[in-house]
């Protein structure tokens, strides 16, 4: 009963969020976009498109059931593309991390695992609204972003006590999740890179809560069966702290 | 009796196989005739002092597509993909039915796919259709839009047949898709522009669309010294292949 009232307030928030992300776009479009204020110095590119890609490597906290936690490092890629207008950008970005598991439970309602290990992929996509404040620092100028994510782990698993006995090569366990992200990066100016690859360094925070989870059969490689879908709310958390470096393309 | 499949893959093999090394050995030997002068004295010129012709492959984005261009463009793509899919996945298509074409129409999941198709296939066949657009004269931005298009047609009218649209290939297809074919495209450039026989027929292997008919950004330069007394000038003449 505490789990589901969790969620929705959960929910609740993230609905709110969307919503306060909206309005606070909005309102600071049509403040900026006023034409009683004079342009400001700070703003390299309007109303242009972006598409960056960089590494991302970072911390994460996963917590299962029964208690277990797993910390440790991750690693992956990020994407985004983005349309930028005065001070607001509004960007799609993806985040891409891969690494291992130890000691987590998970409980797919048809088998339960305990005590696992293996590898762990993590795909989380996440529209986010980015606000571009009037300062510079040198060639930089920073922003600060905020959205919702979905993500999408699968757990391929090596090792695991569980209460059928299964053959794990042939199995994953996935689990989708939503969350919020805080972006918080300085990205450099046009001008400073002459408009080829101009940098960029994004510090992340995450945080997810699993929606629900499947158990699916891999064995045959063109087309996956799902064995079983079950929700699972907030079953597993995970916080992740995320260091990005990259490059806008084009 | 060989089976229909196997026929089609061998015919693209052999289509693309052929290809590269023909589009090469052609390159080598752009046509003169519209060169051609009436004046002998000009005609010997050009004879004796033109330079080696090189062509130089690029990209034009022109902003005059009209709307059926653009329409035809993206109903060969997706032409091809309605050809292309129970040739690759000849089990899975057979496997769909109409029933599940309209249970699975429009629903959007997150796909359990094996990471062989949502990180290798997806991303190729992005970036594919990416170059696909860049060769027909689209600028970088039209192009990852066009690719999208295609890609959002593939997910919700193609691929229904057998299985919902997953939300994660739209947009690894599309982003990932155009950052590997911008990848390409530049990489594909420096090797056929800058290199021998080998270098441009991996130029080509690894941005197909520069060999079809519909690539605009393909030149032949061809420069040329006015000996005549007096005259010494370095001119330059510019075909594009349309």
């Amino acid at each position: 009963m505490k789990n589901t009232q969790n969620n929705t307030f959960y929910h609740d928030l993230l609905k709110l969020s969307v919503i306060c992300l909206c309005l606070f776009s909005f309102a600071v479009e049509a403040k900026y976009q006023s034409p009683t204020l004079e342009p400001s110095k700070g703003i390299q590119f309007h109303n242009e498109f972006s598409m960056r890609a960089g590494m991302t490597s970072g911390y994460m906290d996963t917590r299962g059931l029964q208690g277990t936690s797993d910390k440790r490092a991750t690693i992956g890629f990020t994407t985004s593309v983005s349309y930028r207008f005065k001070r607001i950008q509004w960007t799609i970005s993806s985040y891409t991390l891969f690494g291992g598991i130890s000691n987590l439970s998970y409980d797919t309602k048809v088998i339960q695992f305990s005590k696992t290990s293996g590898r762990f992929r993590n795909v989380a996509i996440t529209p986010t609204a980015r606000y571009h404040p009037n300062i510079q620092l040198g060639s930089f100028s920073p922003y600060l972003g905020a959205g919702i994510l979905w993500s999408h782990r699968t757990n391929k698993l090596r090792r695991a006590q569980m209460t059928t006995k299964t053959d794990l090569s042939n199995n994953k366990i996935n689990y989708e999740s939503r969350g919020l992200i805080i972006q918080l990066g300085i990205h450099q100016t046009n001008q400073a890179t002459n408009g080829k690859f101009p940098l960029f360094i994004e510090l992340s925070l995450i945080h997810s809560q699993s929606r629900n989870v499947s158990l699916i059969d891999t064995s045959n490689f063109r087309k996956t069966e799902i064995l079983s879908k079950q929700d699972a709310p907030s079953e597993i958390k995970n916080s992740k702290v995320l260091l990005s470096l990259g490059a806008r393309l084009f | 009796m060989i089976p229909v499949n196997k026929l089609i893959k061998f015919f693209f093999i052999l289509t693309f196989c052929l290809l590269g090394p023909l589009n090469v050995l052609c390159a080598e030997q752009p046509s003169f005739s519209l060169l051609g002068s009436q004046d002998s004295e000009i005609s010997d010129s050009f004879h004796l002092n033109y330079q080696d012709p090189q062509v130089i492959y690029g990209y034009r984005d022109r902003d005059d597509h009209t709307f059926g261009e653009v329409l035809g463009s993206i109903g060969v793509i997706y032409g091809i993909s309605w050809l292309i899919y129970p040739i690759v996945m000849p089990t899975t298509f057979r496997e769909g039915e109409l029933s599940d074409y309209r249970t699975n129409f429009g629903r959007i999941v997150w796909d359990k796919d094996e990471p062989f198709w949502n990180w290798f296939v997806h991303p190729i066949s992005g970036s594919q259709m990416y170059l696909y657009y860049r060769a027909h004269g689209h600028d970088r931005w039209s192009s990852v839009g066009l690719t999208f298009i295609s890609q959002a047609l593939w997910e919700f009218t193609i691929e229904v047949y057998t299985e919902p649209t997953s939300f994660q290939d739209n947009y690894i297809t599309t982003v990932w898709g155009s950052i590997l074919g911008f990848g390409l495209e530049n990489l594909s450039m420096h090797l056929l522009n800058n290199g021998g026989a080998i270098s441009r027929f991996f130029g080509h292997a690894i941005n197909p669309s520069t060999l079809l008919w519909f690539y605009e950004g393909k030149v032949h330069f061809i420069p040329h010294i006015d000996p005549r007394e007096g005259q010494e000038n370095l001119s330059a003449f510019l075909i594009f292949d349309f």
